[in-house]
């Protein structure tokens, strides 16, 4: 297990080295980069040229990158042009917030997705069958913005159940530990803190639920289908198992094995719709900050940022593997 | 012995990337290096190796034969066949059917947007008019079009330059000697170093850098879309690579770069064709997004389903048609595309249709 | 025991699902008993977060919606109306030539800190302006005393102007005379600019050391801009927080405030950029009140119970003509041309809240100093047509700004506004490109002249014409793009005559002569609308969008 734990981690080296090459290169090399975000259209040659000289781009390229690279190991991954803040407070600061709300929608999209899928396939072809699987592809096609957006304007607006925007409530004190709102609520014993956090976490969690909701759904229903059909599961069948020890035993547990990759998959959606969905709930996370981002072309965040979620999803992912390997032995042996 | 649980070839799913025994290994394949990002590289390869299995299986040519005999079966692909139909017509004709120009706002005396006046479906106006007196069915058509359009250029990007490298890695690791697979394994790299950054996000990154524009919107979501292609066609051909015909054909001394090219080549399409389909659902999506970060079309007269569905938000509650109208439209498209391709993947591996 | 074990999984899933259905349904429940208490915190929607605590360093309208609330300058405006009273003076008066201005403080007043006001420490904080250095000599950094009182001590560079303060003294314990080179009409309204709120002394001290780093562009503001705790003003409410992470600016009642205190124990001003979402945070409960609301909104707020009070106009809307950025543009008779083809008033009557107007000059009718015989340019579109072609521009092309995901006071729905215009525009044979860009960078861009044509617009900061004709019109401006010196020293005559009527008339003059020159279209002025809750008593609405919230409370 730690020698299979040891080999894991080193191949992060070459993976995390080669997306800082892409990117290093990807954003220094595109029309628009730099020195064009930074000066107006009209900017004399010379004044480019100074600026290309301020900001190292007139060394050689291979020069730049180990700079960049030298930066980025020391954890410096420079200043945001808007904000006047450097690039990691500003993701480490607005992390927690994205991070509740991804686990939330993560939570939302498991917990009914895997009984959703699993019933699903038990009562294949039926009504609720066609529903799920209809639901999930409809699910993949509605943009995740406008989602959100009737969610809102239903929920929130409409009925009045859930806060249309925000993290918190204005003016709710709370102690701040770690800035995870709902972890320090528990932690500190401030109720009403969690309460409120998770009533501003529903909508938004709601909408980036969808498409792994979609996901999970179909992926339990194709899986359970698929090892309904084994002969093992025939043959635990056969010896008189009792039905629900195979459902458990044989069926779910290794139908679970590729739906737990898929969540692993899916954190980089989540990511990407967190752009979506934050800005529509004015969240104050890392998906409105890149959508800022965006809008004021600020490209330090933009590649700090793509770097840190790109570690973060191949992090995840390595966590997804151990688990794997707890739920089937045969990847740890190999 | 059965009880041995198989993570292999799940349907749908993503093979494990050290691969589990038993599942046909493709050459060369960098995944034993790179557990972490196989995961969604080895569900694409899982559509690559399909077609490659089944034509060992003695069907030939008869393969795709059967897959339409099962289309025309599935109820998913005849939905998601006259979805697209209608779609495509559209956009085709639009300008033969829209009855008026989408841009020219002839009725802009007649809606009071600031009021919250406006004018519903009527006889001149089959959808009624948008928020500055403009017919919103021709905009409807026409915009079916640009949608099209951008579905199109986008997958034609990701397609373009990820066969480039996906079939040059492909050739080279099957016909380059150990030389070829180094070049295969290197390319790969970096293919999968992009498959690690979600897709959107990158679009987003790239759209920012260049500016709004239409133009921006095709290329950000094609770029996005390179990896899988390349990933996928690598995949068929590898597994193209390892057929007795190939093995022919470098027996009687053709050159290499013409098996490829000739041989290989084509008879590894299809998994990519099939890809396309459902990039197409993907691009209509991520475009829409990108419209609604404000990357889109600068032009607020031009008519695109995202560009008008995110301007349209604001008069939900007054004017719910505006928004509602492209809304539909974007999904009915895209689940259209995601029907078809769905259902031709799934006749491609029978696997699936248990 | 066999299935008992079978069904932990789904016991587990269903009790994570029960789990979080009792925390939505208890939470549900919470929301229901409304009722304000004295205590409850009145939370308003700004459209962006503040820049900085130090309301000096900007020119950003959010930050002084802010800094009003917690700095007071030497002179203010009368609540909901333009015109100037005292603020922290009780009394002013001016010398004969209009350069020494004396300012007679008012007794009692104390700053957060505990320290008291005195003309020393009024003059601390100019002598601080006075003798800013490094980063502060931006004009990003210093936008508003730059544009009032010229330029520093000692100027760092050549495109700083020269000063035109040259000293504040204090007389007497509550007597401060502050002179200035050369009589100007910006004075005595420059004086209550919210960039020039007086900190105290104790604050001075503190900050005496903190500089801007960085350079052009990428200016990393001081800590104590950044971070509650430091600044101190007279104010009816104190700065408590700024948590940057929300977006979130709260404020506390000052217990020792001079005048009547705030009605509200808790202020605070949250950023909801998007107005749609401004308006749903209202209607959910979220917030109390919100800037800018879009025009359509008023009336179902309306019928839903909400306040939306008008604002009285006090603005305009223009497309500028960049005439170096456009060969084309520099033929007046293009420029009448383009006149002639924007349909303005369909503007107005379509896009525009109830009460808003053509313009046919470059100030809001409420200004004294609006000519009625000024040059009018009717919708005529065949006359366009025909005046472009005798330029010789029938394939005229032209680029043409707007900024996205921003609504103005003079401005909303910026986008429509440009699709109706481009509209008629292509109507006449021109061709249109759009450029787009987001708020902060458009504003850099259009000033520096990129633009040919652009939508923009201005709110007036005090009572006088030169505030808004002044602005743009004094003396080459890279904004518009034309050199024309007569009327430059006209404009420099009219606004150096201490005589009000004279000026009056010079100004009058001057509207005629710009509408001659036609450096841009005037489009419009309309009322921005603000929305409050059913159960707040809303403070006076100002027509300069300068809001004293200490005056609002719960019903």
């Amino acid at each position: 297990m730690l020698r299979f734990l040891v080999r894991r981690l080193l191949q992060l080296i070459p993976t995390l080295g080669g997306l800082s090459i892409l990117l290093f290169v990807w954003l220094q090399r595109l029309p628009g980069g730099p020195e064009y975000a930074l000066l107006p259209d009209d900017a004399t040659a010379e004044q480019r040229a100074q600026l290309r000289r301020s900001l190292g781009l007139d060394q050689p390229i291979t020069v730049q990158y180990l700079a960049f690279l030298r930066r980025i190991l020391q954890g410096d991954l420079g200043t945001s042009l808007n904000t006047g803040r450097p690039v990691t407070e500003e993701f480490f600061t607005r992390f927690p917030a994205t991070f509740e709300l991804a686990v939330t929608a993560m939570l939302i999209a498991v917990t009914v997705g895997v009984p959703l899928g699993y019933l699903a396939a038990r009562k294949r072809g039926s009504v609720l069958d066609f529903a799920a699987v209809g639901g999930s592809l409809l699910g993949i096609c509605t943009p995740v913005f406008f989602l959100a957006f009737l969610l809102k304007v239903v929920f929130a607006e409409r009925l009045g159940l859930f806060p249309s925007a925000f993290r918190l409530s204005p003016g709710m004190s709370r102690t701040d530990l770690s800035g995870f709102v709902v972890l320090d609520g528990l932690r500190t014993g401030e109720f009403d803190v969690v309460r409120d956090a998770l009533l501003h976490l529903a909508l938004p969690g709601l909408a980036l639920a969808s498409i792994p909701l979609a996901v999970i759904v179909r992926m339990t229903r194709a899986s359970v289908l698929e090892v309904v059909g084994e002969d093992y599961v025939r043959t635990a069948n056969a010896k008189g198992l009792h039905p629900g020890t195979v459902r458990t035993r044989h069926v779910m547990r290794n139908a679970m094995l590729p739906v737990v990759t898929a969540i692993g998959l899916l954190t980089g959606s989540l990511f990407a719709g967190a752009v979506l969905t934050e800005s529509v709930f004015a969240f104050p996370g890392v998906g409105s900050f890149v959508y800022a981002a965006t809008q004021g072309r600020d490209y330090p965040v933009l590649t700090g940022f793509i770097l840190l979620i790109a570690t973060m999803y191949v992090l995840i992912n390595l966590l997804v593997d151990i688990s794997y390997s707890l739920l089937d032995p045969r990847v740890r042996a190999q | 012995m059965p009880t041995t649980p198989s993570s292999a070839d799940r349907p749908g799913a993503a093979r494990e990337g050290t691969d589990a025994p038993g599942a046909p290994e493709t050459p060369g394949a960098p995944d034993r290096n790179t557990p972490l990002l196989g995961r969604r590289a080895a569900r694409i390869d899982r559509l690559a190796e399909l077609m490659g299995e089944r034509e060992q299986g003695g069907h030939g040519a008869g393969i795709w034969r059967t897959a339409l005999a099962r289309l025309r079966r599935s109820p998913m692909a005849i939905t998601g066949a006259a979805i697209v139909a209608v779609f495509l017509v559209v956009a085709l004709f639009s300008p033969l059917l829209a009855p008026y120009s989408p841009t020219a706002q002839t009725w802009g005396a007649e809606v009071f947007p600031n009021r919250n006046v406006f004018v519903g479906p009527r006889a001149e106006n089959w959808l009624g008019l948008d928020n500055l007196g403009r017919d919103q069915f021709s905009r409807m058509v026409i915009g079916a079009r640009q949608t099209l359009l951008v579905g199109v250029v986008a997958t034609l990007v990701g397609f373009g330059l990820g066969a480039v490298l996906g079939g040059a890695a492909g050739a080279a690791a099957v016909l380059g000697g150990r030389w070829g697979r180094q070049v295969d394994n290197a390319v790969m790299r970096v293919i999968d170093m992009m498959l690690a950054l979600p897709t959107l996000l990158l679009a987003v990154t790239i759209a920012a850098l260049i500016g709004p524009s239409l133009t921006t919107v095709m290329i950000a979501v094609g770029v996005a879309q390179i990896p899988i292609f390349a990933r996928l066609l690598r995949g068929a051909m590898l597994s193209q690579g390892g057929r007795d015909y190939v093995l022919a054909a470098r027996a009687l001394g053709v050159r290499r770069h013409r098996i490829a090219l000739t041989h290989i080549l084509p008879n590894s399409l299809g998994p990519v064709i099939v890809q396309s389909t459902l990039t197409l659902a993907t691009a209509i999506i991520d475009a829409a997004a990108l419209s609604y970060l404000g990357l889109g079309n600068p032009d607020p007269a031009f008519p695109e389903w995202g560009t008008m569905l995110a301007d349209a938000q604001r008069f939900l509650s007054s004017a719910p048609q505006l928004a509602v109208y492209p809304a539909l439209a974007i999904i009915v498209t895209a689940l259209g595309f995601t029907l078809l391709g769905e259902a031709m993947r799934e006749a491609l591996d029978p696997k699936l249709r248990r | 025991m066999l299935t008992k074990s079978s069904r932990k999984p789904l016991a587990l899933l269903a009790s994570a699902a029960a789990l979080t259905m009792v925390a939505t349904a208890c939470a549900e429940s919470t929301r229901e008993d409304g009722g304000t208490d004295e205590s409850e915190p009145f939370v308003f929607a700004a459209a962006g977060d503040i820049k900085t605590l130090d309301p000096f360093l900007t020119s950003d309208g959010e930050t002084f919606r802010y800094s009003r609330q917690v700095f007071e300058t030497l002179l203010e405006h009368e609540s909901g109306g333009t015109e100037i009273t005292g603020g922290l003076a009780e009394e002013w008066e001016q010398s004969e030539d209009g350069t020494e201005w004396t300012f007679h403080l008012r007794d009692g007043v104390v700053f957060h800190d505990g320290d008291e006001l005195d003309a020393a420490a009024v003059c601390a904080n100019f002598d601080r302006w006075y003798n800013l250095s490094g980063g502060y000599q931006s004009s990003n950094n210093s936008y508003y005393w730059q544009s009032i009182f010229g330029g520093f001590a000692e100027n760092e560079s050549e495109d700083i102007p020269e000063p035109r303060f040259v000293s504040c003294e204090a007389r007497d314990d509550l007597t401060a005379v502050i002179t200035i080179d050369e009589y100007s009409s910006i004075f005595p309204g420059g004086f209550s600019l919210a960039a020039f709120g007086i900190m105290s002394p104790s604050t001075l001290e503190a900050i005496a050391d903190q500089e801007i780093t960085g350079e052009e562009g990428n200016y990393t503001l001081p800590e104590y801009s950044q971070t509650a705790g430091t600044v101190a003003g007279t104010g009816p409410f104190t700065v408590q927080e700024w948590d940057h992470d929300q977006a979130e600016v709260t404020l506390k009642r000052f217990d020792d405030y001079w005048g009547d205190p705030a009605g509200f124990e808790t202020m605070i001003l949250r950023a909801i950029p998007d107005e749609t979402a401004r308006r749903q945070a209202l209607e959910a409960g979220d917030i109390h009140g919100y800037d800018l609301v879009a025009p359509a909104d008023v009336d179902p707020l309306l019928e839903a119970g909400f306040q939306v009070p008008t604002r009285d106009v006090f603005n305009i809307l223009y497309m500028a003509y960049q005439q170096e950025a456009h060969e084309a543009l520099a033929d007046v008779q293009v420029r009448e041309a383009l006149a002639h083809a924007v349909d303005r008033q369909r503007i107005v009557d379509t896009i525009l809240p109830e009460g808003g107007e053509v313009a046919t000059q470059f100030h809001p009718d409420t200004l004294d100093g609006w000519s009625p015989d000024v040059r009018t340019f009717e919708y005529d579109p065949g006359l366009a047509e025909e005046m472009l072609a005798e330029a010789g521009q029938e394939d005229l092309t032209l680029e043409f700004c707007y900024p996205t995901d921003v609504t103005r006071p003079y401005m909303p729905a910026p986008r429509d506004i440009f699709d109706v215009i481009a509209a008629d525009l292509e109507a006449v044979g021109v061709t249109v490109e759009p450029v787009t860009y987001e708020w902060t960078e458009y504003i850099p861009r259009t000033n520096s002249g990129e633009c040919p044509l652009y939508l923009l617009g201005w709110t007036g900061d005090y009572n006088d014409a030169y505030n808004f004709i002044g602005t743009w019109f004094s003396g080459y401006n890279s904004e518009f793009g034309f050199r024309d010196e007569d009327l430059f020293e006209a404009m420099e005559e009219a606004s150096t005559n201490p005589d009000q009527e004279e000026r009056v008339a010079a100004y009058e003059r001057l509207n005629e002569q710009i509408m001659e020159i036609l450096p841009g279209l005037p489009i419009s002025s309309s009322p921005p609308s603000i929305a409050f809750a059913a159960n707040v008593n809303p403070p006076n609405v100002s027509p300069l969008t300068q809001e004293q919230f200490a005056e609002a409370s719960w019903k």
